[in-house]
């Protein structure tokens, strides 16, 4: 029974996953005063992008085009750790852990190589910031998941995620929010959400990741677009199963909930793309690094004070 | 349990780490209020928790806390800021990345000495004395590592927001009296700094603490 | 014994053979088969004849060593590990050499070529064959001269020798501190820490341990390709096997020290040669630098392993001692071929600074592929040979984490953190070495006229990628294998009493089994998206038509304006700069229509910066001053002799 929860969790995480941008458009949209995009915006653009051909430039090679199935590829292998719904993933195992972010990790670096294949100077230019923050961002990372690894004493992604049971909350409540706070910025660093990069930024001079698929269009470009969505949905979920106690809901009452959570944080993810603007490239690295400190702050008070 | 406490414990420290990574004198200078209403709240906090009714000596506290503190004294350094033009930046002798690794150090350890303390039955939250440590620890850091008089007041005041916590956090015995002893020279120090500070800049058109050394005596030849 | 004997003849004989055929202008000259890769000369193809016949001959018995495992002894089992890089990355530098040294060389410096290739290859034997000292020291000192050697081929830059000089030093020093530790050995009662340090550094001379690596990115990039590929692949491990071979005396070395030492230098060593490898601008240099970064990894699990068997934790030290063994292997593959293919560049346009290069994947596909595989594999990204070693290590530091003390918690956290640090920068390293030599448009003239590279060269390249694979899939046999080897030396490794219950090699194997399986999923999962994406979309059967790549509107775009390998990673360059130090060297445009601009981004190395050149100016300094007793004056000397004297004499008295 709590194999299928968890399975209808994958599912619907996999059919959701695109309504989380849509959402956080909509809700950025009615922010500022205007109607915003549908919902359902990204769905029409994805299915539009896959029912086209494509394009690539005389300097590519093999690199562009396999980019963005590795990414998804590697996203789908991902996710399969993952404790959806509060439920332990049947797969998992000590360890998984490394698989989780080195699969993301390897994502990336394709992206990367597919922006140098295609010798263009903007693509170039994001392909160079994206490595810098996200090796920053890998250490943060790493320094929350040590937290999480200390807190809960199991090294597999079910284990560190569903180890915030009530009891934890009162004991070491205030390092987990610490920690929570940590691992929403790097939510945002990592999705390219706005304090880091602006996503629906209209000038290649001040973007990341939209700098990178400049040279992608139509179903590669689709599956980029829905790579990136699942990976946001992927990382409010980590967020959501961090913070919310594992233990007080169950069945589809913890489905719905789940659910629930991812937009709910995709509500707060617009909230601050609306009151926020985008940082100087320079301050961001001094940003990143702060997350390690706020996650080595968490593991000081866990491992001296308890 | 105490989890208000804890969390302007744990804010209180966050501030703290902050006050070293940015590089902003303006932001800076917030962070020390910050730091002030927080110490302010905490009394009235600690009185919430345990449920006792509210002492008019603990609210006068928390309010000239908050006042002079959270208000009076970053205001008056941000006028003394603008005034004397300071440049908008820290003007660190030691980077902002390489500060921060020194916070995190300082923070570590002053939580491993704080674990080495033995406690009483009566203090507040076991957080406050490390929070305590590591903002003095952070205030002496800032005091050393940053090149202008301004920022040295900043430290400074850091500093003495945190022995307030400790006082505050450790239920200390006439706490109220001590409290009342320090703020009253914090405030003393923060007036003649901003006066020397406003002297020393229309005297040398800068206030870099560090070139005050070209007016030592030199041997004569 | 026999089967060594037998290699060593082959391996010597064909030397010397080659070497006398080679001094003869006819016998030289004679070409005895002509292959797509060119002419095949007689000794040539003796001395490849030897060395190929001479390292296959070992393999059966490092296969039935390691097969035994645990029923075998010790020495042999790790004999037959550190002999398998050997062997491999021999084989295939020497068949990748032919290719290599072609007509441009002449018949002698090639013949002198082979020379010392087979020497090195037949001292290398020896020294993880051997178990007398006095014939490891000679053959470790032969190792480094006939290395020395082959460094110093391209003799005619001045820079070469400067590098080759370095080299020569660093040798010898290694060699004299190995001789001061094969001295104390026998008394290694009385001194154990001067035999236990003496040998770390000469061992560390060797393994490229930090601060000690200052060698490796001097000699790597002026040998040829694969002697680069033999160096870093087969020798430096040498000094690991040096360190677990010779320097662990049970009950005089103790675990502690042992381990704490192996774990920070290993700590350091991997963040120093990763932060050192991210500016590079040469392609060996570059790879150098990441091979100083994988020997502070090995060094890691190691040191990670002998302090967990201090802390009474078998499971832990299992593991890491399974991952330094898997990284060891792993790195040796994958860097073998990197250098191999830094060769077929080199070869192809004559070029290695990565800022000049590029586009070339059009024109070695092959080469080009490799290179991405072996790069991501090295970059520890899944599914590679190196994932799989460090995963080990990372559970090893999460249980250590997850379940210990304050102090082992901070460590094992600490080298948590430094393997994900590492693994971070490593795919930025190695994005920009690929991306640099193979993607986007040549940058320079040379890469632009880059030619084709005879067949050999890059067969040897997927003849590395098949080892790997090969190796990729034995990993869980192999893992397993170690831990029972290290869980069996309880005599030799760690007091008898320690350790308590094995069931741990059980574990690593169903991990690693669990991954493979895993990796294969990943595998699958691609063709199916790759299927679905070329044959079941609208328009995706029709050939994609090729444009320009988007440029922002600036209508003509030239291979000037992508980004270089120095430009992508100059943030991170300067986000480290306190470390890194970089040194900017600026031409400004000037007027109107500027002529001329350039900016160039280096880095020196920080061993260099922080250690040596402050030591060798303090040993200048020192030596003028002590130069001012050598004054002309008798009366001086003869007041120093007595003074001399007296203190003798005080000394023997007060004591």
């Amino acid at each position: 029974m709590s194999t299928f929860i968890w399975f209808c969790g994958l599912v619907l995480s996999l059919l959701l996953c695109p309504l989380l941008p849509g959402l956080v458009g909509k809700l950025k949209g009615i922010f500022v005063g205007c109607p915003g995009p549908s919902v359902w915006q990204p769905y029409y653009d994805m299915l539009k992008l896959l029912r086209k051909g494509s394009v690539y430039s005389q300097t590519t090679t093999w690199v562009l085009p396999l980019a963005p199935l590795v990414t998804l590829a590697a996203l789908l292998c991902a996710m399969l750790f993952l404790p959806f719904a509060f439920v332990d993933s049947p797969l998992a195992f000590e360890g998984d852990v490394i698989v989780f972010f080195y699969f993301l990790a390897l994502g990336r670096v394709l992206g990367v190589l597919a922006a140098l294949d295609t010798g263009s100077s903007f693509a170039g230019m994001g392909a160079s910031r994206e490595m810098q923050f996200s090796s920053l961002a890998e250490l943060g990372m790493f320094c929350i998941l040590a937290f999480l690894l200390r807190l809960s004493g199991r090294f597999s992604m079910s284990g560190l995620l569903n180890a915030a049971d009530s009891s934890m909350w009162s004991y070491s409540g205030t390092a987990l929010f610490l920690v929570a706070i940590a691992f929403f910025i790097l939510l945002l660093a990592e999705n390219c959400r706005v304090p880091f990069d602006d996503p629906d930024t209209h000038l290649e001079l001040t973007m990341i990741h939209e700098a990178m698929v400049l040279d992608y269009g139509g179903p590669d470009l689709g599956i980029i677009h829905y790579a990136a969505a699942l990976k946001l949905w992927l990382f409010t979920s980590i967020c959501s199963l961090m913070i919310v106690p594992a233990g007080l809901l169950s069945g589809f009452g913890g489905l719905l909930v789940f659910v629930l959570a991812q937009f709910l944080l995709g509500g707060l993810l617009a909230l601050v793309e609306a009151v926020s603007a985008r940082f100087r490239f320079l301050k961001v690295p001094q940003f990143l690094l702060g997350v390690p400190g706020l996650a080595i702050i968490a593991i000081i008070m866990l491992l001296l004070f308890k | 349990m105490n989890g208000l406490i804890e969390i302007l414990l744990l804010s209180f420290l966050l501030c703290g780490f902050l006050l070293a990574n940015s590089s902003r004198l303006m932001y800076c200078i917030k962070l020390v209020a910050v730091q002030g209403f927080l110490l302010g709240f905490l009394p009235l906090a600690v009185a919430k928790v345990e449920g006792g009714s509210l002492d008019w000596e603990v609210l006068l506290l928390a309010m000239i806390n908050i006042a002079v503190k959270g208000a009076v004294l970053p205001y008056m350094l941000q006028k003394a800021m603008l005034k004397a033009g300071v440049r908008r930046e820290m003007e660190p002798l030691l980077g902002y990345a390489a500060s921060g690794l020194v916070a995190l150090s300082l923070i570590a350890l002053s939580f491993w000495f704080a674990q080495q303390l033995e406690y009483s039955e009566q203090v507040v939250s076991r957080l406050a004395a490390p929070v305590a440590f590591s903002g003095i620890l952070i205030g002496l850091f800032l005091i050393v590592a940053r090149r202008k008089a301004l920022t040295q007041v900043i430290g400074f005041l850091c500093f003495e927001n945190s022995i307030a916590l400790f006082g505050a956090g450790m239920m200390l015995q006439y706490g109220a009296l001590i409290e009342l002893g320090i703020l009253l020279d914090v405030f003393v120090m923060v007036f003649v700094m901003g006066i020397a500070v406003f002297q020393i800049k229309q005297e040398f058109q800068h206030i870099n603490a560090d070139l005050l050394n070209a007016l030592k005596e030199r041997p004569g030849k | 014994m026999s089967l060594l004997l037998f290699a060593l003849l082959l391996l010597v004989f064909s030397a010397l053979l080659c070497l006398l055929l080679s001094l003869n202008e006819r016998s030289a000259g004679l070409v005895l088969a002509d292959f797509s890769f060119g002419s095949l000369h007689l000794p040539v193809l003796l001395a490849l004849g030897g060395a190929v016949l001479g390292l296959l001959s070992l393999l059966p018995f490092c296969v039935t060593a390691i097969y035994r495992g645990a029923s075998g002894s010790y020495s042999e089992f790790l004999r037959a590990w550190f002999l398998l890089p050997i062997i491999f990355v021999g084989i295939l530098s020497a068949l990748h050499s032919p290719a290599y040294l072609d007509a441009g060389y002449s018949c002698l410096r090639r013949g002198l070529y082979w020379f010392f290739f087979n020497l090195m290859l037949a001292t290398m034997l020896l020294v993880t064959w051997v178990s007398q000292p006095i014939v490891f020291l000679l053959a470790w000192e032969g190792m480094g001269l006939f290395s020395f050697a082959l460094v110093l081929f391209e003799y005619r830059h001045k820079d070469n020798l400067r590098a080759a000089w370095i080299y020569f030093l660093a040798c010898q020093a290694g060699g004299a501190l190995l001789m001061l530790m094969f001295l104390l050995r026998t008394q290694a009662e009385s001194y154990p820490l001067f035999f236990f340090i003496s040998g770390l550094l000469g061992f560390g001379l060797k393994a490229g341990l930090p601060v000690l690596h200052i060698w490796l990115p001097e000699a790597h990039p002026v040998a040829p390709a694969p002697v680069s590929a033999l160096l870093s692949a087969g020798m430096i491990n040498l000094g690991f096997y040096g360190i677990l071979r010779w320097l662990l005396l049970p009950g005089l070395v103790s675990l502690p020290l042992l381990g704490y030492s192996l774990l920070i230098c290993g700590m350091l060593g991997a963040l120093l040669g990763i932060f050192f490898a991210i500016p590079q601008k040469n392609l060996k240099r570059l790879l150098a630098y990441s091979s100083v970064e994988n020997m502070g990894l090995i060094a890691c699990g190691l040191g990670y392993g002998f302090l967990s068997l201090h802390w009474q934790r078998a499971d832990l030290a299992l593991l890491s001692f399974a991952a330094a063994g898997l990284h060891i292997l792993g790195h040796a593959l994958h860097k073998g071929n990197l250098f191999l293919l830094s060769g077929n560049v080199y070869k192809s346009c004559h070029e290695l600074s990565l800022d000049r290069l590029g586009g070339l994947q059009k024109r070695l596909p092959g080469s080009g592929c490799a290179f991405m595989l072996s790069a991501l594999a090295l970059s520890g990204l899944p599914p590679g040979n190196i994932f799989m070693a460090e995963i080990l290590l990372y559970v090893a530091a999460a249980r250590g984490i997850a379940s210990g003390s304050l102090l082992i918690a901070t460590l094992s956290l600490a080298l948590f953190l430094t393997l994900a640090f590492c693994g971070a920068l490593a795919a930025t390293v190695f994005s920009k070495a690929g991306a640099a030599v193979f993607l986007g448009e040549p940058r320079s003239p040379a890469a632009r006229k880059s030619h084709a590279i005879p067949a050999l060269m890059k067969h040897c390249a997927f003849a590395f990628l098949g080892l790997s694979l090969i190796l990729l899939c034995l990993s869980p046999f192999l893992a397993s294998r170690l831990a029972q080897v290290f869980a069996g030396q309880s005599g030799l490794l760690w007091p008898d009493d320690l350790l308590d219950n094995f069931c741990m090699p059980a574990f690593n194997e169903h991990l690693l089994n669990t991954l493979l399986g895993f990796s294969l999923f990943f595998v699958v999962l691609l063709f199916m998206l790759f299927c679905i994406r070329r044959r079941h979309l609208p328009y995706s059967r029709r050939e994609a038509p090729r444009r320009f790549t988007w440029d922002c509107g600036f209508a003509q775009p030239t291979a000037r304006m992508q980004y270089t390998g120095s430009a992508f990673v100059q943030p991170l360059v300067y986000l480290f700069a306190p470390l890194l130090r970089p040194m900017r060297n600026i031409l400004a445009p000037k007027g109107l229509f500027p002529k001329k601009a350039s900016y160039e981004l280096s880095c020196r190395d920080g061993g260099e910066q922080l250690f040596w050149r402050p030591l060798m100016n303090f040993t200048v300094r020192l030596a003028i001053f002590s130069h001012r007793l050598q004054s002309g004056h008798l009366h001086l000397y003869v007041l120093l002799m007595i003074l001399g004297l007296l203190a003798l004499f005080i000394w023997g008295f007060a004591l």
